[in-house]
């Protein structure tokens, strides 16, 4: 299930509209258009499958019963991950669970300056061996920052549109961003040093 | 100039593991045949709605006639019972033949309701595996 090109606007504007006029079937062509981007999402977000499977149907419910609200200002693939991250947002809340995890910053930013950007990884590792490593540092990272950087590498998302999902300003999801990358870089760094 | 170079390609590359490293597929997936028990499920879901909005507009509906039939007929019933034991006797009668026709309406209305819902709830019950 990996990520496919989005629709064009055109595309949607016909699947919505069929579906407001309850066309049969055009429902679950929209689901299976962005069933994909949704699961990638809120499989981000919460670890657990069978959750994230039921916040999957919860996400496209609220579409369904929402979707007289799309006044088409944003992509409709940007609108979904919206309502997809919002619905997994509040499940992490509802279950206290960590969401953000940037509490630790000064020692982060301090071993971030020790790791200056010509640490070469390149050397320690070839790249199927670094891509484990990064898989693996991509899990320990906190749910909104493993998301971010699946909207933004894997999904392809612009910074505006990241901030219309996670409703923060560009500015913000910038500095996220910035800082998701380097808890990877610090985290890879770590790895290397015990490997010695 | 160079050494720009040189980080802007290590992060190049650095940025193109990490794409490489999130596109990887996961081992779970959403189950086969998920679009259309969700689609299934919504479709039942917005018919109940309008189910529960029919029942609101009917009891209106009938509270409305009911009220109507008070205020309009209410006085002359009032007035049969007055009248001498013949009169009123043809007059309950009549209006005991309009109450049983009513009733009769109203059952077959409601039957008819309950065996539409019935098949309908049927025709969407969703399974965990189906679809």
């Amino acid at each position: 299930m990996g990520p496919r090109e989005p629709a064009s606007p055109d595309q949607d504007r016909v699947l919505v509209e069929a579906v407001l006029a309850r066309v049969p079937g055009a429902f679950e062509a929209l689901v299976r258009t962005y069933q994909g981007l949704c699961w990638r999402i809120v499989r981000r977000m919460v670890r657990d499958p069978e959750d994230a499977r039921e916040l999957c149907q919860e996400t496209f419910l609220r579409v369904h019963r929402h979707l007289g609200q799309y006044r088409f200002e944003s992509s409709l693939r940007s609108w979904l991950a919206q309502v997809a991250y919002s619905v997994a947002v509040r499940h992490l809340k509802r279950k206290r669970l960590r969401i953000v995890a940037f509490a630790d910053n000064d020692a982060h930013d301090e071993m971030l300056t020790r790791i200056h950007d010509g640490f070469d990884l390149e050397s320690a590792y070839a790249d199927a061996e670094l891509v484990a490593h990064l898989r693996n540092a991509i899990e320990n990272l906190s749910p909104m920052q493993r998301t971010l950087l699946a909207m933004y590498y894997a999904e392809n998302m612009s910074i505006g549109e990241i901030a219309l999902v996670m409703r923060k300003p560009e500015g913000t999801v910038k500095s996220d961003l910035f800082r998701a990358r380097a808890a990877l870089r610090v985290r890879l760094h770590a790895v290397v040093e015990k490997r010695g | 100039m160079t050494e720009r170079t040189d980080h802007d390609a290590a992060q190049e590359r650095i940025d193109r593991l990490i794409a490489r490293a999130l596109r990887e597929p996961s081992d779970d997936a959403l189950p086969p045949g998920f679009a259309a028990m969700v689609a299934a499920r919504a479709e039942a879901e917005a018919q109940a709605t309008v189910d529960w909005k029919e029942q609101l507009l009917q009891g209106a509906l009938f509270s409305f006639l009911t009220l109507t039939a008070l205020v309009g007929f209410g006085p002359d019933f009032i007035a049969l019972f007055g009248r001498n034991a013949a009169g009123t006797t043809a007059g309950l009668s009549a209006a005991i033949q309009w109450s049983i026709a009513i009733t009769v309406c109203l059952a077959v209305t409601l039957f008819v309701d309950m065996w539409t819902r019935g098949r309908h709830a049927a025709r969407h019950r969703v399974t965990p595996g189906s679809g």
